[in-house]
């Protein structure tokens, strides 16, 4: 079952997040969020960047104590081919800026349908991660990974999604504007990456990443993300479109998050195999 | 004024919701979205789990081809498989119910069947905050294994394994009762299965095999088969397992009470094979180790019918170990290995029992696997390689697979079951005749 394996696969790929970037992919978009918003700790002025950085952090990833949110995703490669993948996300967090719980229940595309996976994302060790896939009643453990490749076989990265640590990067802040800043991100070690440099450009106001544009070795820009959609959602600022797109090839992904809701009291018991292998309609279900 | 209300209302949320948010947020300006970035009709209003009103259908058509790579002198067929599968599919949720029916119609041009499996039929319930109740027919899967069963001694097709078909296959179904129960010490789960199902063994219709009775290969006609179980005045099984996870290490503890799956006793008095009783219990712990899953199970098969291990003609109670690791190598390519022994409780009794020690079974049989997995095109390519190896019998079995989605609806795959080994036959150079080549197709609906 390939798209299974895309799953298994992503999952695998999530490898280890250590402090500063705080998670796994809360939902796609805060995971995207704070992939960028990490980067606002501009080395100049580093008082302010930190202020910048922390609190970019926190509101990207760890609005109120729980969420869930409905994905759907659009992947379109560079013939034009379509695929889909559509999931519900819900996320619990243990400690503010800490360790996250996330359940996530796949329906889209069929061959997919109730594949669930469960994930315990931990800040000072490796995040334990279970896959279940319904057709073999499989829990399936799956290890850590790289971060960077592909997650359900979209143009996101796992990393977009968790969130990369920025003790992985040295940030610049290239520009101050009136209403945004532009910061560079360079790898500390190259070698553990596919991009040379990145550049952020980061809205003051909501502290959200409007654009991330990364520059492969020979300095040229190959990949971007996009912030095309932001909602007013529980007065928290919640990015709803974004598309990641391949600047080589032409292909991209577009994800939309819908029924976003913050502050559902979810219990800790819904993030335990229980939940794969009969879903908790209650809390996945929710009326949008 | 109202404007003023809501924005005042927004602030005090955000700066609740937000702790260290200082100032109000405010939205970016964001360029106009095209319309092209943001169409989503196709996909209607449907959500996730919006299933609630409505039966979810889907299915796919499958071809399978398979081919021997060698010759077979015990069969006539050159081909392994020859099929077309069609599935349906239709689940839905009423309330709290769960329901899903899975039905397969099949063609298979080498055993010139046409057939209907129904392969999912449950209802599923959770009962206050502390059950769930799945009762019909499933797929039942628990313990840490990869391709080698050690606690999880529910129904498997091992004919599909060798066929090549999705290893969603491997699983044959069984009509069952499932009790599971949480609480935050410990969970259980009980299974009442109340009639005997037997795996889809090899019968030398499609694939050869060896029969210990014999001391030689061979393949149907006749049909290797077997009556089920039901002389005894019970005939159902009971399988359990207690299992609880302290900070990511999972821990479980099982047991069974039924039979082999495979008609591995015989009955000299009426000269037929069958499935002698089998009790088993087990244990098996699951965690990482720094970017590592590392596992440990191990069970005690007590052959019920041949508790002293004298019955040449019933398996002996066996002891069986399995250790496996798997990490990430490098981006994109997973390994994973496994050590797999088992020990014959009685091999002293066995032998004296023996007439003759031609063929017969090994005190140790110990397996090694090896599994590499390689994604390529964001997943959409996928080259695997399962290897068996025996060091005891000094035989092997492996599985090469590449697997591509060419979209959403169509998938293709080729693959190997590829096998052999020493003269001396054991468990995977006895199928060798087997091995075949062969291509899937699959379409989505």
């Amino acid at each position: 079952m390939a798209s299974t394996e895309q799953l298994t696969h992503s999952t695998t790929t999530q490898g280890n997040i250590k402090q500063g970037s705080r998670g796994l992919g809360r939902f796609l978009l805060a995971g995207f969020v704070a992939l960028m918003t990490a980067t606002a700790e501009a080395q100049t002025q580093a008082l302010s960047a930190l202020d910048i950085m922390t609190r970019a952090n926190l509101a990207a990833f760890y609005p109120g104590d729980d969420g869930r949110a409905e994905a759907r995703m659009k992947i379109v490669d560079n013939q034009g081919r379509e695929q889909v993948r559509q999931f519900v996300i819900m996320r619990k967090d243990l400690q503010e800026g800490g360790d996250q719980w996330f359940y996530v229940l796949f329906s889209r595309p069929a061959e997919v349908n109730r594949t669930a996976f469960l994930v315990k994302k931990q800040v000072r060790q490796e995040d334990d991660r279970w896959l279940y896939l319904p057709g073999l009643d499989l829990v399936k453990r799956i290890s850590a990974g790289d971060k960077r490749t592909s997650f359900v076989g979209s143009h996101f990265y796992y990393e977009d999604i968790s969130g990369r640590n920025i003790n992985e990067d040295e940030f610049a802040l290239m520009a101050d504007e009136k209403s945004t800043w532009v910061i560079q991100g360079t790898p500390k070690n190259p070698q553990s990456v596919e991009f040379s440099r990145y550049r952020v450009t980061v809205d003051k106001g909501s502290f959200l990443p409007l654009v991330a544009e990364y520059d492969n070795a020979q300095g040229k820009a190959y990949r971007r993300a996009e912030l095309l959609k932001v909602e007013m959602i529980e007065g928290i600022p919640t990015g709803t479109v974004l598309r990641m797109t391949d600047l080589d090839t032409g292909g991209y992904t577009l994800t939309q998050m819908r029924g976003v809701r913050y502050n559902l009291g979810i219990p800790e018991a819904v993030f335990t195999e229980r939940s794969l292998r009969a879903v908790p309609r209650e809390w996945t279900d929710l009326a949008n | 004024m109202k404007r003023v209300i809501q924005s005042v209302a927004g602030m005090l949320l955000s700066c609740a919701s937000c702790l260290v948010a200082a100032q109000t947020p405010a939205l970016p300006t964001l360029p106009e979205l095209d319309e092209a970035a943001d169409s989503w009709e196709e996909w209607g209003d449907e959500t996730t789990t919006d299933t609630a009103a409505n039966l979810q259908w889907q299915g796919f058509a499958e071809l399978l081809a398979g081919i021997r790579t060698g010759n077979n002198p015990y069969l006539d067929n050159d081909m392994t498989a020859a099929e077309v599968r069609l599935r349906g599919e239709v689940s839905g949720y009423f309330d709290q119910l769960f329901a899903v029916v899975k039905l397969d119609a099949t063609g298979d041009q080498v055993t010139e069947a046409l057939d209907l499996e129904l392969r999912e039929a449950l209802l599923q319930l959770p009962v206050g905050g502390v059950a769930d109740v799945r009762l019909g027919r499933q797929i039942l899967t628990w313990g840490t294994g990869d391709l080698l069963f050690v606690n999880d001694l529910f129904p498997k097709d091992w004919q599909a394994l060798l066929a090549g078909r999705d290893m969603e296959y491997l699983k044959a179904p069984a009509d069952a009762l499932k009790l599971s129960f949480f609480s935050s010490a410990v969970n259980l789960d009980l299974v009442w299965l109340p009639r005997f199902s037997e795996d889809n063994y090899l019968t030398g219709e499609r694939f050869s095999y060896f029969s210990p009775l014999q001391g030689r290969k061979t393949a149907a006609p006749p049909r290797l088969m077997a009556p089920a179980p039901d002389t005894d005045p019970v005939s159902d099984e009971v399988a359990l397992r207690l299992f609880r996870q302290v900070e990511g290490l999972e821990l479980a503890l099982y047991g069974y009470q039924g039979y082999y799956r495979q008609p591995q006793g015989y009955q000299p008095a009426l000269a037929q094979p069958y499935f002698p009783a089998l009790n088993s219990v087990g244990m098996s712990v699951r965690g990482t180790l720094e970017r590592a899953i590392v596992n440990f199970e191990t069970a005690y098969y007590d052959s019920v019918d041949d508790r002293n291990g004298t019955n040449p003609y019933v398996p002996n109670s066996q002891w069986r170990y399995l250790f496996g690791v798997e990490r990430e190598l490098v981006t994109n390519l997973s390994a994973s290995l496994q050590f797999y022994v088992e020990k014959m409780a009685d091999y002293h009794a066995y032998k004296q029992a023996l007439a003759g020690p031609a063929g017969q079974a090994r005190a140790w049989r110990q397996v090694y696997t090896l599994r590499l997995t390689e994604q390529r095109l964001r997943g959409n390519w996928t080259n695997s390689l399962f290897v068996f190896y025996s060091p005891s019998e000094r035989d092997y079995f492996v599985l090469p697979e590449v697997r591509y989605r060419l979209s959403d609806t169509l998938h293709a795959a080729l693959g190997g079951r590829v096998l052999g080994g020493q003269s001396e036959p054991g468990f995977f150079a006895a199928i060798e005749e087997n091995s075949n080549v062969y291509a899937r197709l699959r379409l989505n609906f």
